[in-house]
């Protein structure tokens, strides 16, 4: 599975590529576990600090996730790395860019502990064939 | 005082007397579940720094903490109990030389018993309330205690990473090794499951740690120690972590 990264994250890239944070927008990346069956995704996403399913938006086409939620509280970190300066975090946003496509219709979403589980069912049709 | 195994070397900075040591080993595993406990008991029973570890095939990285440079592989004493925590990701290759120089170093201390720390990845962990702690051990009076302590022993099956090498060079060093690995997301930080463990720990070693506290602290944990799982999962997927979900050949 590939992850689109968004293209106007903030620029850190000077040695490394992947961050998982934007302060400028107050974005962190949230850690996802995604497993791929027979005829589903299941995106189970970590986003400590977020309490209610209300404050969480989930955009699904038939091949992209798209995640946005509202943490609870602004967490301010005083001396945020090696930068030594401020930084104010507030959402997790994350896009996801699928190998299959799925049907968003009959896809199914609960919130549990600070924790997104999707269950998105692949579209793909499946025939079974009988053996000579 | 310095001890050397194979290019990782253990620097002693205050003289560590011990009597038949217990050793806690928190490494970077699935769900981070022995650095949070380590950590949690580090500071609990406010232990002090004795030792750090160092190696030139460690990743070139320094951690500051209060304006002080600081290794990110330490080992903390108070009384007879000695901490063992990274703050750091570990690469496959560092893996090796480094669990046996902790095993060795262990075996010089006369240490009574060594306690990895560790978690089992679990696709239902969403739905489970408070994670069960598997236990395994090399030493016949150790399983007794496990199944005295009605903690269920890790029958059959594969366990890579750290421990995996650790429990290999304690059978090798004839040194009591308990194991105590509780369920955990695979890939999220794991606070629950750190408590767990702790809980599990008490019963073989009264270190008299409140869990509650850690539980308190869950959504700070799972916030601040995202980058190190994620470098950890990328770790753990190099040594071939996915064994552990095989069944291994021998009784088919």
């Amino acid at each position: 599975m590939s992850i689109e990264r968004r293209p106007n994250r903030e620029r850190t890239d000077f040695w490394i590529t992947e961050v998982m944070w934007d302060s400028t927008r107050g974005c962190l990346e949230p850690l996802t576990e995604v497993y791929d069956n027979e005829t589903e995704f299941i995106i189970r996403i970590d986003m400590p600090c977020v309490r209610r399913k209300s404050d969480i938006k989930v955009h699904l086409t038939e091949d992209t996730v798209s995640i946005e939620a509202q943490m609870n509280r602004v967490i301010q970190y005083e001396r945020w790395g090696t930068f030594q300066r401020e930084a104010k975090f507030f959402k997790y946003t994350k896009t996801f860019t699928l190998p299959a496509k799925i049907d968003p219709e009959s896809s199914k979403a609960r919130f549990k502990d600070g924790v997104l589980e999707l269950r998105l069912p692949k579209k793909e049709r499946r025939f079974t064939i009988s053996i000579e | 005082m310095v001890f050397s195994v194979e290019g990782v070397s253990i620097i002693e900075t205050t003289e560590i007397k011990v009597k038949n040591p217990v050793l806690m080993c928190g490494l970077p595993d699935v769900g981070l579940v022995g650095i949070i406990a380590v950590s949690h008991i580090i500071k609990g029973l406010e232990m002090k720094e004795v030792a750090h570890i160092d190696s030139d095939i460690f990743p070139p990285v320094v951690v500051f903490h209060q304006g002080i440079p600081t290794y990110p592989l330490r080992i903390y004493q108070k009384d007879d109990l000695l901490a063992l925590f990274s703050e750091t990701a570990l690469s496959p290759e560092s893996i090796y030389p480094l669990s046996k120089a902790i095993v060795e170093w262990a075996k010089s201390k006369n240490t009574s018993l060594l306690v990895s720390l560790g978690g089992i990845g679990v696709p239902n962990r969403i739905d489970i309330e408070v994670p069960k702690v598997y236990g395994a051990s090399n030493m016949q009076h150790i399983r007794d205690s496990i199944r005295k302590f009605e903690i269920p022993v890790m029958e059959e099956g594969f366990l890579v990473g750290p421990y995996a090498l650790m429990a290999k060079f304690s059978i090798h060093q004839n040194l009591p090794n308990l194991l105590l690995m509780a369920e955990s997301y695979p890939q999220y930080p794991d606070p629950g499951a750190a408590a767990s463990v702790i809980s599990a720990l008490n019963k073989f070693v009264p270190i008299n740690v409140d869990v509650k506290a850690l539980i308190e602290r869950s959504e700070e944990i799972r916030l601040n120690a995202r980058e190190l799982m994620r470098k950890t999962a990328e770790n753990l997927k190099k040594m071939g972590k996915s064994q552990e979900y095989e069944l291994p050949l021998m009784y088919v």
